[in-house]
């Protein structure tokens, strides 16, 4: 099972130059807690360039209580380079690149480096309870065999 | 579950909360009124509902954009009704209550996530 089979296909992208205020409306429509921001490539092809959360909003924004929020864009709010994950590596490996970086979503690119989805901390959750439960499963049937076999 | 949470008072401005969210690194916080609980407040409640509607976060309070009525559980209901509850009511937080009504804790998904199998049979607490 690779990342691509796990991530979000639908993500919420944006250019730089939206407003903060507009970028916190389209969190509300879209019902998201995050929006992508992308650079167009010639092809059409968008690479992500960083993440915005209603988090950051709230402790990157409000919390220095600006004159002019009004003003600001979605560029100003990205920092620190974005951390990605390549489409056909593994869970194991996307897990790893969160817990390194400490984030819990990851804009997913092929291999070409454009767009293709975003893998959150609640989809590891999903697959990981999934397998877990494949697992006990297994336990359980083992038992019933067990219990066959010894009659 | 997560005890010795914090908590705001409704007339808090939002510009003051962001910042108590930002230093305490919390997104989620009850909101009491002399030690009532009358709603809680999340980081993603100030964006869709004030940011949005370009609400000014210096006279906004928080009392204006908190979600009220709370979900709350009882600290001596099951795990497995307090993942019932979540996923009846789509949220991912409960503000915990003591056998009195007063505020003990708050139980998060990321909580029930981590806990193994055969625990989600028993208490919230022993």
């Amino acid at each position: 099972m690779t990342v691509g089979d796990l991530c979000t296909r639908e993500v919420v992208v944006t250019d730089g130059d939206l407003p903060i205020q507009d970028a916190a409306r389209l969190m509300r429509d879209r019902h998201v807690g995050n929006v992508v921001l992308v650079e167009r490539r010639p092809d059409g092809s968008a690479v992500p360039k960083g993440v915005i959360t209603d988090r950051d909003l709230v402790v990157g924004v409000l919390a220095l209580d600006l004159e002019h929020i009004a003003g600001l864009k979605v560029r100003d709010m990205v920092t620190a380079p974005v951390v990605t994950s390549k489409a056909d590596v593994s869970l194991a490996e996307a897990i790893a690149t969160m817990t390194a970086n400490g984030v819990r979503r990851l804009p997913v690119v092929d291999s070409s480096g454009a767009l293709v989805g975003i893998l959150t901390a609640d989809d590891v959750y999903e697959a990981l309870a999934e397998q877990l439960s494949l697992v006990a499963s297994v336990a359980t049937y083992q038992q019933r065999r067990e219990r066959r076999s010894r009659k | 579950m997560t005890r010795a949470v914090e908590a705001i008072g409704p007339d808090t401005s939002l510009v003051e909360a962001a910042r108590f969210m930002r230093d305490e690194s919390i997104g989620f916080l009850p909101v009491l009124e002399e030690g009532r609980l009358v709603g809680v407040i999340t980081d993603r409640d100030i964006t869709v509902r004030a940011t949005a509607d370009a609400l000014d976060a210096q006279s906004t309070r928080v009392g204006s954009v908190m979600t009220k009525p709370v979900v709350t559980i009882s600290e001596s209901e099951s795990i497995y009704e307090a993942d019932a509850l979540m996923e009846r009511h789509t949220i991912r937080r409960l503000v915990v209550l003591d056998g009195r009504g007063a505020l003990c804790g708050v139980l998060s998904l990321d909580d029930l996530a981590v806990l193994p199998d055969r625990e989600k049979d028993s208490m919230v607490e022993p």
